[in-house]
């Protein structure tokens, strides 16, 4: 079995399948998290944690592995935990045709650059792989609409090697029936990522700040996590901007970003391409949310 | 002439974006789109080409095309979901053009089968829309009402308003969304079945 996360802590399920497909809308959908090991989480720190999980990973997916540089914050972090622990992973980064993204692998150029580290730089043409069909034929065979996410997998397949492809633990503030905070784990993109890792036997993170549970839960505890959640107006939808501070703080030296997910110039394009990649597919129709309250989450990584 | 508008429009509609000095009647330079809102003007004009001009399938935009210039142009989303389309931007140097862009916009989707749309205000300014926007002959043609009021610097709960109307931003005044309909007595009303 393949570690999505340290020994699988992070479960999600689909009407009780772990790592399942969807049969159908009124399957539930449900994500659990594993809980810390308690004497170990009161001796360590957010700092440590993310060094060991650089080490974690490694060993789970040896000396092939590739770090995605998206030019945002999650991935130079990632790629700093690596070289903490004297590793020096190869690194790529996808460059759309027509320079859709080009401020984003200029900042990937710059931050491999900084670090002395190999960057592959990937040419892709995004609009056609839609055109041609085959976004949505991969898509549909991991049950993915979204082509951020098929467009790194894509690319993955290409490279045929173990890769670390996001950061994510992602906080996202509900609205409408859900009026909470929650810990975010999306059926549709974050679970598509395990359903690919799987189908198509390549190791694969995408939950580098959820890696361990002790990790996540270091994060979650933070002052300015826990400022972000219990001030009820300050205009905040996501952690985004919060996590950033988080990390800048462990890492004062990383470069300043403006970036947030390289889809800035294609978001029309991603919204006609969501619904048309899955138009075929099965959509949710009952009313789990995607990921956890957070109150639950903690109460899950505490034990 | 009023044209649909594609990538060779670009250039012709950038004056419209950098003479401007509000957005929604929000002052830029008082107000705060974004962090930086001399960068906002820029980044709107960016996201017009990309959005509105580069073929894609749901998003289009006519313009009013005179002496190698865009002097108005009027945005939408068309639905797949259901008929109806999303009223998204409009700009002008003059005002007095819009209204046969809409009319020209309206025809467009009437063709289509779309017959009702929906659009965003700043609230202090919605009542003002009609007025200037629409032709004696749509006007008629056309009833409204108001649907739901987003207060400022609030995420609106209603997926597709936030995601296609506030394209995912706070906007800083409070906004207002109306649907605009076709009236029953204009209406010819199309088959939407399929195998």
């Amino acid at each position: 079995m393949i570690n999505f996360t340290h020994n699988n802590h992070l479960v999600y399920s689909i009407g009780a399948r772990a790592y399942g497909y969807r049969n159908n809308g009124m399957e539930k959908f449900n994500v659990s998290l594993g809980g810390v090991d308690k004497d170990y989480y009161r001796r360590s720190n957010y700092a440590n944690e993310l060094r060991r999980t650089a080490d974690l990973v490694y060993k789970d997916l040896g000396k092939d592995l590739i770090v995605f540089l998206s030019g945002g914050t999650d991935s130079e972090i990632v790629l700093r935990n690596f070289l903490d622990i004297g590793i020096k992973p190869k690194c790529a980064v996808i460059k759309f045709k027509d320079d859709y993204n080009a401020p984003d692998v200029a900042e990937a150029i710059a931050i491999a650059r900084e670090l002395s580290v190999d960057l592959e730089i990937l040419d892709f043409d995004v609009k056609e792989f839609f055109r041609s069909g085959e976004a949505t034929e991969l898509g549909e065979s991991i049950q993915c609409s979204q082509i951020t996410y098929i467009t790194v997998y894509k690319n993955i397949l290409r490279m045929g090697q173990p890769a670390i492809m996001g950061g994510e633990a992602l906080l996202t503030r509900g609205v409408g029936n859900v009026s909470e905070w929650y810990y975010t784990f999306r059926e549709n993109e974050d679970g598509s990522a395990i359903r690919f890792s799987n189908i198509y036997n390549i190791p694969l993170v995408n939950e580098w700040f959820s890696y361990t549970p002790e990790l996540l839960l270091y994060y979650l505890e933070d002052d300015e996590i826990q400022k972000l959640i219990s001030e009820k107006y300050n205009y905040k939808l996501s952690s985004v901007s919060t996590k950033n501070a988080v990390l800048r703080r462990l890492y004062p030296n990383i470069r300043p970003k403006i970036k947030t997910h390289g889809f800035e110039r294609l978001l029309a394009f991603n919204f006609e391409t969501y619904r048309a990649i899955g138009r075929n597919q099965i959509k949710r129709l009952e009313s789990s949310i995607d990921g956890i309250p957070l109150s639950r989450a903690i109460t899950m990584l505490r034990g | 002439m009023i044209e649909l508008l594609n990538k060779n429009h670009a250039k012709l509609a950038k004056t419209l974006f950098y003479s401007a000095d509000k957005y929604m009647g929000v002052d830029l330079n008082v107000s705060s789109f974004m962090d930086k809102d001399a960068e906002f003007l820029s980044i709107a004009y960016t996201n017009f080409c990309d959005t509105y001009l580069s073929d894609l399938n749901n998003f289009k935009a006519y313009g009013n095309v005179e002496d190698g210039k865009i002097n108005a142009y009027i945005a939408f989303y068309e639905s797949n979901d259901a008929p109806e389309w999303f009223g998204t931007q409009i700009r002008s140097h003059d005002k007095r053009l819009i209204p046969s862009v809409l009319d020209k916009v309206m025809e467009h989707n009437e063709a289509n089968g779309r017959f009702k749309f929906y659009s965003m205000f700043n609230m202090k300014y919605a009542k003002s829309f009609r007025r200037f926007a629409f032709s004696k002959y749509n006007s008629e043609r056309y009833g409204s009402y108001e649907e739901f009021i987003v207060p400022a610097k609030t995420k609106c709960i209603y997926t597709m308003p936030w995601q296609i109307l506030y394209n995912r931003t706070l906007v800083p005044v409070d906004t207002i969304v109306r649907c605009t309909f076709l009236k029953n007595e204009y209406r010819i009303i199309p088959i939407a079945g399929s195998l």
